[in-house]
């Protein structure tokens, strides 16, 4: 791990560690994180595709519901959550 | 050579409905369909069930009666076609619309319909993402909404466990009379079919079918282009149209909108539907293209930008997809349900975008009309010989 590009990234509250260039659901998975989302009848999903054309590793980032996790590179600070698919709430003014 | 009762030509609602309501009389039909089930406007729409935007009168009556057939629908054919009946709202805008919509309400009312008006504090109260400028809703406790693709595929099935006989993807090329004029029988790219009674529900292409007997309907496609989000956040949960929407859809002289050029030019009018699967179905613009069903980026950022408008969270919301559909419109918009001059050639086409919700009852009136029935309600002003006289028919 490269310590001088080293910062953190809260998933569902909790600081998990993150590198620069990762995508989050690169940082996710490190992190042993595997489920991303929740269907509307709860299952768990995660990345398929990892190249943006799956839609299954989409989850909350900074609120904002069906985020791409694949395709979103992990920034300091970001906020990031799992998403139920059965209840999404409305995203943020400002996202 | 088949022989049949009665060959019904169109496979979406109003044919399926037609097909369901006469093999329940017991009577052998045949129903032929180019494409597929639903294949056409029916696969091409939004999926209401309303009377909320009916004129008072005859047109609400009617309306009513055909949604009163659908609570039971599933049940009745044993098929979920996901009726559900959460109410529609109608969305106001200013304290001159607010005037007019109460003497709209006030007549719905009289004809037994369950409408309310709502206030400013009443409708953001139950419609918390609602722009907070609206002054005031009409609420319609009895709207819903189906899956129109599992109507029409519903009644399709319900109708060949009665007999029915389903021909998809069959041309009908000619109609051939007899001597004295009567059907004898339809000619088509599979086996021609022996019938003397035909139902024409072929909806924007019946002109077409009209054409074979020398019968002419005046049914003009009118496209509206509908926008799909992605799956989101429960937004609202009824049918929520402008109320500048019934104003749009009647033509009413006299009545204007703040609205841009754009949407002005392209009809487009407010309608959300929430659907089964979590998505939202943003509508709608009206113009006459002809047979196109292509959208284009103008009336999709006007419909868009109206849909803002009125719930301004939707502009976080991603589309997915649009798509285009063609409404089989007549010149004073009710459908046509009727015999004509060719005997035992019958019209069930033309409701405009008051297809779904007059499915059922169009299906109904058409076996009641063939087997000859009492009918459900007067049919006279269904008539296509209203558009003989240069004279507006009084309903």
């Amino acid at each position: 791990m490269h310590t001088e590009t080293a910062f953190s990234i809260l998933f569902d509250g909790r600081p998990i560690p993150a590198r620069d260039g990762q995508s989050v659901a690169e940082t996710l998975l490190e992190n042993g994180i595997r489920t991303f989302r929740r269907t509307r009848s709860g299952e768990p999903r995660g990345p398929y595709c990892n190249m943006g054309t799956c839609f299954e590793c989409r989850l909350i980032i900074d609120g904002r519901p069906n985020s791409r996790s694949c395709m979103t590179l992990s920034r300091p600070g970001m906020r990031v959550e799992t998403q139920n698919d059965a209840h999404i709430e409305v995203p943020d003014e400002d996202c | 050579m088949d022989t049949t009762d009665a060959v019904v030509i169109g496979g979406g609602v109003i044919g399926t409905a037609a097909a369901y309501y006469l093999s329940k009389t017991g009577r052998r039909v045949t129903l032929i369909e180019r494409k597929g089930i639903a294949a056409g406007t029916s696969s091409r729409c939004e999926g209401f069930i309303l009377v909320n935007d009916k004129m008072p009168g005859y047109d609400a009556r009617l309306g009513r009666l055909s949604q009163s057939l659908f609570p039971g629908l599933s049940d009745e054919i044993g098929y979920d076609i996901e009726w559900s009946a959460k109410g529609s709202l109608l969305l106001i805008e200013s304290e001159e619309e607010m005037a007019v919509a109460e003497d709209f309400c006030g007549r719905l009312a009289q004809e037994g319909l369950a409408v309310r008006m709502l206030d400013r504090k009443q409708i953001h109260e139950i419609e918390p993402h609602l722009a907070e400028d609206i002054v005031g809703g009409m609420e319609t406790t009895t709207d819903g909404a189906v899956n129109p693709m599992a109507l029409a595929r519903g009644l399709a099935r319900a109708a060949r466990r009665q007999g029915a006989d389903l021909r998809t993807g069959t041309t009908v090329r000619g109609i051939r009379l007899d001597a004295s004029g009567k059907i004898d029988r339809i000619l088509t790219d599979g086996p021609d079919i022996l019938t003397q009674t035909v139902v024409n529900a072929a909806g924007i292409w019946a002109p077409e079918i009209g054409r074979m007997v020398g019968v002419d309907i005046p049914i003009t496609p009118r496209q509206g282009q509908i926008l799909v989000t992605e799956r989101t956040f429960a937004l609202t949960r009824r049918k929520v149209m402008e109320f500048g929407y019934l104003m749009t859809k009647f033509e009413k002289e006299g009545y204007r909108r703040r609205v841009t050029p754009e949407m002005e030019a392209n009809g487009v009018a407010f309608v959300l539907e929430p659907t089964g699967a979590g998505n939202f179905l943003i509508g709608s613009s009206r113009r006459f293209t002809g047979f196109d069903t292509a959208t284009d980026t103008t009336v999709i950022r006007a419909v868009a930008e109206r849909a803002v408008r009125f719930y301004p969270a939707l502009a976080r919301t991603r589309l997915i997809r649009t798509y285009a559909g063609l409404r089989p419109y007549t010149p004073d918009h009710f459908p046509i349900i009727s015999p004509t001059p060719v005997d035992r050639f019958y019209v069930a086409a033309g409701h405009e975008g008051n297809g779904i919700t007059l499915s059922l009852i169009t299906g109904k009136l058409t076996a009641q009309i063939i087997a000859g029935e009492p009918p459900d309600i007067d049919l006279h002003p269904l008539r296509l010989d209203r558009f003989d006289s240069e004279t507006p028919h009084a309903h």
